[in-house]
């Protein structure tokens, strides 16, 4: 049996501020709550279970020693955090000296379009074809459907208007729908490019 | 910036987001209403559908518990800044006001620190994470439920349950966590415990399907119980599962550690991959391994039933959810009573999803084309993979296929370990000095070849068992000492980062002249670079005794001098020397003979993959998908070497005649 994961939401202040006094029951919370998410963040951006465990605990130390400086006001806790986690996977890209849109981007092996069409998605597939994607659209992509957050969340998170995380999605999932193999003569007409 | 964008791509930009606003409210993609002019929108919000619903990868309980035990203890330890700062001033404040003032002060800090011992109330609560749909808590004595959200704490006494859709997460102080599926309902009879010690708890489950994923306490004082209508359930950090039926009856199956289940003056004892049942008032039954089947229901013959080519018993006290129908998607747990004897605990329908075949149990045998495992043989081959380092007597969990002729292939054997208590990193807790040897340590000590002092000596810096097996492992794989993978870990390293650098780097011990002669020549260049600088640098060239491929090796010349070299294969041979050998028309291959006579084709088709790279197994399986799914034989093989894995290629295979079968009901 599995939980399914809820769409991560931001917890309350007073919640924060008792973990901004060390008080160990909220960090637990905080850490309970988000780090399934933040594990799924890294784990689409690296590819690597390992790396993506490693950066998850990276966050959370990182999280931890930023807490008294954290001011709710200027940024909702969330994406606070997910700043965090995206500053660490870009480090980790910086430092592994990885290209991260050239990491095993998918190649259809050889199908026609319409068996690749049918090809089931499962999460590598998903991993890979999002390698593929530029790195705004690959972030509004992983934060809005894998991460489920919602558009307001997705923007905070991004620091960008919803209007354009509006364009990244689709933009987004119309390159993701090719690069899987399905993409279709209707599907180009919105594919802006 | 600004975010002006052509009028009409605004539009659309928002009618998706509004088709995407309805699914995120639970309406299915096929239902969402986009307006005529954008219908091409709809495969991306299929698309955004099947992301959303895809079943996306977990963290491991074994890092989410290491760093959970990691931030509590950074919790617990001082800001050093603050304590600096706090010093300074308290030497000029001491300066002014004398001893009586500093005493005063450090009775203060001292009560402080007393009353961060003991804990906040936090340590005595639950917080609720991971709410999905509602969930409702009452307080002890009434039936007055309030639905909850993520972040509430509960206490003592307090009811939690969930609608029949919803799910929950209970999080305790020392991350020990309780996930409610539907329909479960649970009641905190005890909370105890305070930070920097261990949890002592127990829930009373009434009802529904619970998963307890008990963080392993660092002392004995630890205690986790389960108290169901039929039972009660024991553990020392664990992972396990418990289902109370209406009946009353309750299963409890174990994936990881150790249970004690007891009952109307009884217990039994589940090691991991075992199951039992309890009724009321009755001793549970003797522990099993156990099955689990999701496919679809192929046949019912009087109390056999058959669940795509696997057939188990239905007895009078298998708890049967809904009304199952030959065609259904079902999913049927149960025990193997013997290996030939499977009795189904719990049926009912299941979602649309890929069918899965797995069962527990020892392994007996280890041949090299098949294992006995719990008295049933499964093939191993290519495709197998096998996690963990499994040895006779070890418990595995075995996701399998039928292929035709009834052979099952195992497709994953998965070590299933029985930790031990005292597991959690940087908390050692046994007896460092040695009064009681520690059974882990001891097999451990055995498994590798070294003292139980020196495995003890490990522990008693603070690694955990778990932790120490890696090490000794990867030293093994590597060549590195196993001082210096703890050193890695010293720095700050984690675990995947550590395998990583170890495995990019091997030492091997061996003199360059051993170096093995080929069989199948692959000439590698070997660029050395050597520590300390030693000229001339050794320009070494290597032959390869197989044609595995990628390589890389280092060799060590000599004690002192650490020589890492990187191979770059000059060609990439996609044939082994068997392959070679028998594509160039050696004896007929008795293998492929079998295959062919057994799929109905010719020999030379099958030995025609054998020739492209592919391996018996292989192309047993992919024969016998052909078979199931009706897709040629050639896709199948595309698919391979597109990348797939056979599991993957198995669960597409299944999806894709999914809507076929339900067509086909329809028509009858």
């Amino acid at each position: 049996m599995q939980a399914t994961s809820a769409s991560s939401s931001n917890p309350n202040p007073q919640l924060i501020q008792r973990a901004q006094q060390g008080d160990g029951g909220a960090v637990s919370w905080l850490y309970a709550q988000y780090q399934t998410s933040v594990f799924r963040y890294l784990y689409y951006r690296t590819g690597d279970r390992g790396v993506a465990e490693d950066l998850t605990s990276d966050v959370f130390l990182r999280m931890l020693r930023a807490l008294p400086h954290y001011r709710i006001q200027a940024a909702p806790f969330q994406a606070w955090l997910f700043q965090i986690a995206r500053n660490l996977a870009t480090d980790y890209f910086r430092q592994s000296r990885q290209d991260e849109s050239l990491s095993e981007a998918l190649e259809a092996p050889g199908l026609t379009p319409e068996a690749a069409a049918e090809q089931a998605l499962t999460t590598e597939r998903l991993r890979q074809a999002l390698a593929g994607l530029g790195a705004e659209q690959r972030e509004a992509l992983i934060m809005r459907f894998v991460l489920k957050f919602s558009l307001e969340q997705t923007a905070q998170a991004l620091g960008k208007s919803e209007d354009a995380i509006k364009g990244l999605q689709r933009r987004g999932l119309s390159a993701l729908r090719q690069a899987l193999g399905a993409e279709d003569q209707k599907a180009e007409v919105y594919d802006d490019r | 910036m600004t975010d002006e964008k052509p009028l009409d791509e605004k539009r659309l930009d928002d009618q998706l987001e509004t088709g995407l606003k309805a699914l995120e409210n639970g309406q299915p993609a096929g239902e969402v209403n986009l307006p005529a002019e954008s219908a091409g929108l709809k495969p991306l919000v299929h698309l955004a559908a099947g992301i959303r619903d895809l079943p996306h990868p977990e963290p491991s309980v074994e890092s989410a518990n290491a760093l959970h035990a990691r931030l509590a203890a950074e919790v617990r330890r001082p800001a050093p800044g603050k304590a600096g700062r706090l010093n300074v001033r308290w030497l000029w404040a001491a300066g002014l006001a004398g001893a009586g003032a500093l005493f005063l002060c450090a009775f203060v800090l001292l009560a402080a620190g007393g009353l961060w011992w003991l804990g906040p109330l936090d340590a005595r609560t639950v917080t609720l994470a991971d709410v999905s749909g509602l969930v409702e808590a009452a307080p002890a004595g009434n039936d007055r439920w309030q639905a909850v959200e993520n972040g509430d704490h509960l206490g003592a006494g307090q009811r939690i349950r969930t609608a029949t859709d919803a799910t929950a997460k209970l999080v305790f102080f020392d991350g020990t966590r309780t996930i409610l599926g539907g329909g479960a309902e649970v009641i905190l009879t005890r909370l105890g415990g305070r930070w920097g010690d261990v949890l002592q708890a127990e829930v009373t489950q009434q009802a529904g399907g619970v998963q307890y994923e008990v963080v392993p306490f660092s002392n004995r004082n630890g205690q986790f119980r389960v108290q169901t209508p039929a039972g009660l359930a024991s553990v020392h950090g664990t992972v396990f599962q418990v289902w109370v039926e209406a009946q009353g009856q309750a299963f409890f199956t174990v994936d990881r550690g150790a249970v004690v289940v007891e009952n109307a003056d009884q217990q039994v004892n589940l090691a991991a991959g075992q199951a039992t049942v309890s009724r009321t008032d009755a001793a549970p039954d003797a522990p099993s391994y156990r099955f689990s089947l999701s496919d679809r229901l192929a046949a019912v013959e009087g109390e056999v039933w058959t669940v795509g080519q696997v057939s188990f018993r239905v007895t009078a006290e298998t708890v049967v959810a809904g009304d199952p129908q030959v065609g259904d998607l079902i999913l049927a747990q149960g025990r193997m009573l013997t290996a030939d004897d499977w009795v189904a605990d719990h049926i009912a329908l299941a979602e649309e999803t890929a069918a899965e075949f797995q069962f527990t149990g020892v392994v007996q045998a280890m041949d090299a084309e098949a294992w006995e495992i719990n008295g049933v043989t499964v093939l191993v081959n290519e495709v197998t993979e096998v996690d963990g380092d499994l040895a006779l007597g070890d418990t595995a969990l075995v996701i399998y296929t039928v292929l035709e002729g009834d052979r099952w292939l195992a497709l994953n054997i998965e070590k299933l370990e029985s930790a031990e208590e005292g597991e959690v990193p940087g908390t050692p807790s046994a007896d460092c000095t040695g009064s009681d040897p520690q059974p882990t340590a001891q097999k451990l000590a055995q498994q590798y070849g070294v003292t139980y002092e020196e495995i003890m000596g490990w522990f008693c810096q603070g690694y955990g068992f778990g932790e120490i097996d890696l090490a000794y492992g990867l030293s093994q794989e590597s060549g590195w000492a196993v001082a210096d993978i703890f050193a890695l870990r010293q720095q700050n390293l984690g675990w995947g980062e550590i395998k990583r650098r170890v495995r990019q780097t091997p030492t091997a011990t061996l003199p360059v002249a051993t170096l093995p002669v080929a069989t199948l020549p692959v000439t590698v260049t070997l660029t050395a670079t050597v520590t300390p600088t030693r000229t001339p640098t050794p320009a070494l060239t290597a032959t390869l005794p197989t044609a595995t491929l990628p390589v890389t090796l280092t060799v060590t010349p000599s004690p002192t001098l650490s020589v890492t070299l990187t191979a770059t294969p000059a060609i990439t041979p996609t044939l082994s020397a068997t392959q070679t050998a028998l594509c160039t028309g050696a004896d007929p291959q008795p293998k492929g003979q079998d295959l062919a006579a057994q799929y109905g084709v010719s020999y030379e088709e099958i030995m025609g993959w054998f020739c492209q790279g592919f391996g018996f197994g292989e192309i047993d399986l992919a024969y016998s998908l052909s078979v199931q799914s009706g897709k040629p034989v050639a896709e199948i093989f595309a698919l391979k070497q597109g990348g797939m894995g056979w599991g993957e290629i198995k669960k597409l295979l299944q999806d894709q005649a999914k809507p076929k079968d339900k067509d086909k009901k329809k028509d009858k």
